[in-house]
């Protein structure tokens, strides 16, 4: 009952805030949008059992990249650019078009997989009521000890990142 | 029809939900509280940002310098750095238990130096300084 009530909230603010991510006047607004958005898709994460995933979808994408998306607003100062006031006809038609074409192929799909798919099969040791499956700390037992050449790669990665940063940003 | 396997919610996270209602509830009380109640009498003079000072020249919607960016930049990285040391302070312990404990603290410390690494060129090449 709770978890069914959350789903549908959950979902449905992300796809009226994914909605106003695109039409929004103001790029900070459209900002401010996609961190409820963030926020809604953490709340989905959760419920299907990526306790991990819902802390990184927190900490990085609502934390960290959405400040980075609010300095490329301000650093590009947009003046109301918006797609339902576009003055390019052809253009705003093609792209509504183009827009109601993939909803409905994704609605399709979905109407498809829930009625005539055949339902994913999940291991017990998931859909057990006491599982852990997904926690942080199963997570963490399978990173650092199975996964420990990926983990110790990615800090290879994240200096590359970095390096990458301050060689780009630096240079005049 | 909801799959099965959110039929097991975990319940340990209806506080986190329980808190970001309370909070969100609380924000837009206080603000439409604040709305209903307050007197509203709006002049030129009182719209101006310093009140009592000098008057503002140009636009507030300026362009930022791009060394916000970079800052902004690095702190997504450290951020990542920061998310994985979470499973790691809870797996901590129970390494520790098991006689595993030097194992998973050279394992983080090696993770740790590698981005301390890209720290210190960062620092060299003067990209935590304000004026560059």
């Amino acid at each position: 009952m709770v978890e069914q009530v959350v789903l549908i909230v959950a979902g449905a603010l992300a796809l009226v805030s994914a909605l106003g991510v695109v039409i929004m006047p103001n790029a900070v607004y459209s900002a401010l949008m996609l961190l409820l958005n963030l926020v809604s898709l953490a709340t989905l994460f959760l419920m299907l059992h990526a306790q991990f995933m819902f802390a990184a979808q927190l900490v990085v994408y609502a934390g960290a990249i959405l400040v980075l998306f609010l300095f490329v607003v301000t650093l590009l100062n947009p003046q109301g650019e918006n797609i339902l006031r576009d003055k390019r006809r052809l253009q705003q038609a093609g792209t509504i078009s183009m827009g109601l074409f993939m909803g409905c192929l994704l609605v399709g799909a979905l109407l498809y997989a829930f009625t005539n798919g055949n339902q994913p099969v999940l291991a017990a040791s998931v859909t057990s009521p006491n599982s852990t499956y997904g926690t942080v700390e199963d997570f963490g037992k399978a990173l650092f000890t199975q996964f420990l050449l990926p983990f110790e790669l990615t800090s290879l990665l994240l200096l590359v990142a970095l390096i990458g940063a301050v060689v780009l940003g630096k240079r005049k | 029809m909801i799959p099965n396997s959110l039929q097991d919610f975990n319940l340990g996270y209806i506080s986190v939900i329980v808190f970001m209602i309370v909070v969100a509830v609380a924000g837009t009380t206080l603000i439409s509280v604040g709305v209903l109640i307050r007197p509203k009498r709006p002049s030129a003079m009182k719209s101006i940002p310093y009140e009592s000072g000098v008057p503002p020249v140009g636009r507030a919607r300026e362009r930022y310098s791009v060394r916000f960016y970079i800052i902004a930049m690095l702190f997504v990285l450290f951020d990542i750095e920061a998310l994985f040391l979470y499973p790691w302070a809870i797996n901590f312990d129970g390494f520790v238990r098991r006689g595993d404990g030097l194992f998973i603290l050279v394992e983080m410390l090696l993770f740790i130096f590698m981005i301390l690494l890209g720290y210190v060129y960062a620092w060299k090449k003067g990209a935590l300084d304000w004026v560059f």
